[in-house]
């Protein structure tokens, strides 16, 4: 399996809410996804750009083309459905995330009796 | 002045890649372009080849993001493949109608003067070579260990081409039998023709489609493939994945290349053709077949009618007369389908990317 599969598994997620705050090319999509995760998620830059067009594929995403500096530029931004599935996402994460944290700390609590 | 800078030789490897759409892929490699020329700008590198190469490297492995790409959009291009499919089918069924009703007025059917009509055979040729080719690929693809998504989707688009024209071609036979079947049995032996002609594309049918769900099962053992999607894009999916290889197929089978030395034998024989290379010239190569296939008919409509002792002066002039209409038509047909199905099905490539390539490698 490839090293980066957890944060494929979530990348939709992830790049949805970076989204959130505001139209942006991919470049800064992926400057903001390794500048919020501390370095962590330090993706080949390329890999964002399948998952960019399958969400605007899905609808969860518009994009247009802009002049930035003289240069070409595709602004991503969210649409209504994809800011639906980002509240969607949240939620799911928030009960998934409570559910391991509350086994591992039962866990830490056997180990310590 | 062509650019061949580290950049420009990354986004030929990656646009190569991409079995895309032309407008999706230009938009791939613009955005790609874009990203490439800010991360040489912002590389914490001195001198620009190493900054190019610093950026190329940040990106990730060409071959891997077109893999990414094919398996991301593997669902619209199903999608995209199925819309074609069916346009195609409607289209061929007007085709039939209009035929059937005024341009060949055959008032009953398709078989009432008992040879069929030359739709007939034209939709059978279609089925045939399109079920062949989607068998022999399919085979291959059944036993190859190194499948990957991007090589399997042809298999998917031949095996649609092949699907519709099996319909085509069950309707007509159904439409024949009943014409021959309400005219009595002065037809009979046009029933058992068109019988054996509806049994053979559903063996071939069968055949072709088993062979790809077992090439596409063998992606099981692929990382992050969408074979592992639940739910009801799974199956759309599959059928994306299942045809992926055979753009890597044809190049395996060799078929462009074998056909291509074919045709540079011919085009060496005959002094209006100067030897050409077929990948580098298609639409010339699809214009020889063309030619070629339209003069086949009237030849072969000569042998039958030599073989079956009926040949004699007015059916030679009638030969003489439809020969040069039904060259054009075959013809128009090979181009048309060159045209609709060549990119589509993996016989010819793009060649942008290669002419770019080229002198600067």
């Amino acid at each position: 399996m490839s090293g980066n599969l957890p944060v494929r598994g979530h990348l939709d997620a992830m790049l949805l809410s970076v989204l959130s705050a505001g139209p942006a090319h991919g470049y800064a999509v992926i400057e903001t996804l390794r500048g919020r995760s501390g370095g962590v998620f330090d993706l080949p830059e390329g890999t964002i750009y399948p998952a960019l067009h399958r969400l605007e594929q899905e609808g969860l995403l518009s994009s247009r083309s802009i002049s930035v500096s003289g240069r070409r530029r595709r602004v991503y931004q969210l649409t209504r459905r994809g800011r639906g599935q980002l509240g969607e996402h949240r939620q799911a994460w928030g009960v998934f995330a409570s559910a391991v944290d509350t086994v591992l700390r039962g866990s830490e609590c056997a180990t310590a009796r | 002045v062509r650019d061949c800078s580290l950049i420009e030789q990354y986004l030929c490897e990656l646009e190569a890649g991409l079995r895309l759409p032309h407008r999706v892929r230009r938009r791939i490699i613009g955005e790609a372009r874009d990203h490439l020329e800010q991360l040489t700008e912002d590389a914490p590198v001195d001198g620009k080849a190493a900054a190019q190469a610093w950026a190329t490297e940040a990106f990730g492995e060409p071959a891997v993001l077109a893999r990414r790409f094919a398996e991301e959009l593997a669902v619209g291009a199903s999608r995209r493949a199925v819309r074609t499919g069916a346009a195609m089918l409607a289209l061929f069924l007007i085709l039939c109608d209009l035929c059937t009703s005024s341009f060949l007025n055959v008032p009953l059917g398709w078989v009432s003067d008992g040879h069929g009509t030359p739709l007939l055979w034209i939709v059978g040729q279609v089925g045939l070579v399109a079920g062949v080719v989607s068998l022999v690929r399919a085979r291959i693809a059944a036993r190859d260990d190194e499948l990957d998504t991007v090589r399997l989707r042809y298999a998917a688009r031949g095996l649609l081409v092949l699907a519709a024209s099996a319909v085509i071609t069950v309707a007509i036979a159904c439409s024949g039998i009943a014409t021959v079947l309400a005219a009595g049995s002065a037809h009979r032996g046009s029933v058992w023709l068109f019988a054996v002609w509806v049994l053979v594309c559903g063996v071939v049918t069968t055949v072709a489609a088993s062979s790809t769900v077992t090439a596409s099962r063998r992606l099981e053992s692929i990382d992050d493939s969408p074979l592992t999607a639940t739910g009801r894009e799974a199956p759309m999916d599959m059928l994306a994945i299942a045809g992926d290889g055979c753009s890597y197929l044809a190049r395996r089978v060799g078929l462009v290349a074998r056909s291509g030395r074919i045709t540079a034998a011919v085009s060496r024989v005959a002094t209006a053709f100067r030897p050409f290379d077929p990948s580098e010239h298609p639409w010339r190569y699809a214009s020889l077949v063309a030619v070629a296939a339209g003069c086949l008919v009237p030849i072969l409509g000569f042998v039958v009618l030599v073989t079956k002792g009926q040949l004699n002066p007015s059916q030679v002039g009638d030969l003489a007369l439809t020969a040069p209409a039904l060259i054009a038509f075959e013809g128009t047909l090979v181009l048309l389908g060159y045209a609709a199905f060549g990119r589509y099905l993996g016989l010819r490539q793009t060649a942008s990317c290669r002419s770019r390539r080229g002198p600067s490698a």
